[in-house]
């Protein structure tokens, strides 16, 4: 890895522990928190069924699919603001400045991996229906969210300057996609209508495949293939919108 | 001829006009379509110079001249509108007070990464860390958090890490204004060490001092253009007179008084003939109505209006030529020169055959040229014992 951007990379993930309390488990007691709130109201309150191939444990067919979603959508957020908030160093130093997005994906996605890795140990000592080969089978999907999110976010990161609303409109939108892909519920209990809807969502199948590969522990899939490519072609289309735009911010920072 | 570390191309920067509403979104579409900022305001136009290695330039010009703007573009922060900034070499820049630094981070923890802008990594790091420490001579705060230290203690850490750095191209913006005399020192001692051993220093600073010991050339940036580019006491001496001529005219708006409406003496002619390193000879014209003989003050003083020398006729007991009725004229040969180089003002006044009342003022504006580091308006003989 490249010094500078390892530097950047331990300055990201030194900025996570910095400051509260909590700070230092906040990385696994928020999704941990989240898993809670949803594990109540759509598994004890509308008892949300788990598909039969998946196993009978709501909380781990809630996990393997909320983890990784929450490494997508918070990577993205995060970085909406993150050009701006590193201002006075891309302004005033000659920073590669699509290694700041970049630094926040890595280390929210290694977070969050690292913090479902423990999960899934946890449930596997807890005897829940999990698949510890999951944890590698995984990662063609991991990384395909992964590219996605650093497309996306080199999108947001360089727009955001320009137009400050963006920020502001992910968190509806990725709570509108999140309800949208099977994570809290199986897609059985979607109405027939909608289905299809819902199988046009790209990341519906992402939060399928997880839920294969860890729940079911299937092997790899063309699916992995595709939602790569689908990733790698994102990533390629946010890093041509931030060479346009990105070398032009300081005159709106 | 040694080669071109900086190359400026004629470049330009417009900064586009935000704030109005929709502007974002428009200027995020220009930008896709690759399209130029039509309008805005124009922090740079045409500036076009080159710097080699082992040369020292300044860049003067009043706050919002377009200084740091053009520095940014030679570091590589900042895109021109047009033209374009070729570098060969390594390139150091101190941009800014504390630019890069994290408030949070402790003083180590931020060179690490201040380190690694500047392409010093790894070992290499390690080797120098104990250096660069010394040198910034900040004691036990550097682990102490940045948020915590005065602004001279961040501009020693960051002046530090050039030092370890040599780099090809050693860029200032000001940092020198920022700390204690005897950091100061220590920065120019080392800058002078730095451009013996050959390396290459662009500077921006307010101090002509400065701009004088530390640099051979300078650029005088006026409005985003070049008003002057040549030998640094030069550019120094006339951007000096700049501002002398600019906080004179200040004062002289305000106390204007116009003593040729008293009318009854009045200088009709002031000519400089020769003005060198030896001297300045003058002549020039008065006329009286009522047909006395008039007497003649003549001053010289410092572009700003600093007093340097005055005499009269009647002090001298000289008298006017008459030439015609009502007209006469006076000569006069300062020897000896001894003024520092600068801009001056000559001022003749007329006066009344008394020699007690100013009746009118006319002004003519000179130049001592020369290249002495002294100080002050006038070199005092002076022996060291």
């Amino acid at each position: 890895m490249n010094p500078l951007f390892r530097a950047l990379v331990e300055r990201e993930l030194k900025n996570r522990f910095l400051g509260g309390v909590l700070s230092p488990v906040w990385w696994l007691a928020q999704p941990l928190l989240t898993l809670g709130v949803y594990a109540l109201v759509f598994g004890l309150f509308m008892r949300s069924p788990v598909p039969a191939k998946y196993g009978d444990s709501f909380v781990a067919y809630l996990a393997v699919g909320l983890w990784p979603w929450l490494a997508f959508a918070e990577s993205v957020t995060r970085s909406a603001t993150a050009l701006i908030a590193q201002s006075a160093l891309i302004t005033k130093t000659a920073l590669p400045r699509a290694w700041v997005p970049l630094s926040v994906v890595l280390v929210t996605f290694a977070l969050n991996w690292l913090a479902l890795t423990v999960i899934v140990l946890l449930f596997k000592l807890l005897g829940l229906s999990v698949h510890l080969s999951g944890i590698l089978l995984s990662l063609p999907v991991w990384f395909a969210l992964g590219l996605t999110a650093i497309g996306l976010a080199w999108i947001v990161s360089t727009a955001q300057i320009l137009v400050r609303d963006i920020e502001g409109m992910l968190g509806p939108l990725f709570m509108l996609l999140s309800f949208v892909c099977g994570i809290q519920y199986g897609l059985d209990s979607i109405p027939s209508a909608w289905r299809d809807a819902v199988l046009a969502n790209p990341f519906t199948h992402a939060i399928a495949r997880l839920h294969d590969t860890y729940l079911a522990g299937a092997g790899p899939a063309l699916a992995d293939a595709w939602l790569l490519a689908g990733g790698a072609l994102v990533a390629l289309l946010g890093y041509a919108f931030f060479r346009c735009v990105a070398p032009h911010v300081d005159d709106y920072l | 001829m040694s080669e071109v570390l900086l190359g400026i191309h004629h470049v330009g920067k417009v900064y586009p006009r935000i704030g109005r509403h929709g502007a974002g979104v428009a200027a995020l579409a220009r930008l896709l379509l690759a399209r130029p900022a039509t309008d805005g305001f124009v922090a740079l136009a045409d500036i076009d110079f080159t710097v080699r290695r082992g040369e020292s330039l300044a860049l003067v010009g009043e706050n919002g001249a377009g200084k740091s703007t053009l520095l940014k573009i030679i570091a590589g922060v900042l895109q021109p509108t047009t033209g374009r900034a070729d570098r060969v070499g390594s390139v150091g820049a101190l941009l800014e007070l504390g630019a890069g630094f994290h408030p949070e981070y402790t003083g180590r923890e931020n060179l690490k990464l201040a380190a690694a802008l500047q392409g010093l990594t790894g070992a290499a790091f390690d080797a120098r860390l104990d250096e660069i420490i010394a040198f910034a001579d900040i004691g036990e705060h550097i682990d102490a958090p940045i948020k915590t230290y005065s602004s001279g203690m961040v501009v020693r850490l960051g002046f530090a890490l050039v030092t370890a750095l040599k780099p090809d191209l050693l860029i200032t913006d000001e940092v020198l204004a920022v700390g204690d005399e005897s950091f100061q020192n220590k920065c120019i001692a080392w800058m002078e060490r730095y451009l013996a051993d050959g390396g290459t220093l662009l500077l921006v600073s307010h101090s002509l001092y400065h701009v004088k010991k530390l640099t051979q050339r300078a650029v005088w940036l006026d409005h985003g253009r070049m008003r002057m580019i040549g030998a640094s006491h030069e550019v120094a001496i006339a951007y000096q007179a700049f501002h002398e001529a600019k906080q004179a005219d200040a004062k002289a708006d305000a106390a204007a008084v116009d003593s040729a409406a008293l009318g009854q003496y009045a200088v009709t002619d002031l000519s400089i003939e020769r003005c060198d390193a030896d001297g300045l000879s003058l002549h020039g014209s008065l006329k009286s109505r009522d047909g006395r003989r008039p007497h003649v003050a003549l001053g010289v003083v410092r572009i700003d209006g600093t007093p340097v020398y005055g005499t009269t006729s009647e002090i001298d007991g000289a008298a006017l030529n008459e030439t015609a009725a009502g007209s006469f004229e006076f000569a006069l040969t300062f020897s000896d020169w001894r003024l520092l180089p600068g801009a001056y003002r000559l001022r003749a006044h007329a006066l009344d055959p008394e020699g007690m009342r100013v009746y009118d003022t006319v002004e003519r504006d000179f130049t001592v040229i020369g290249d002495s580091r002294e100080l002050g308006l006038v070199r005092l003989p002076h022996r060291w014992n």
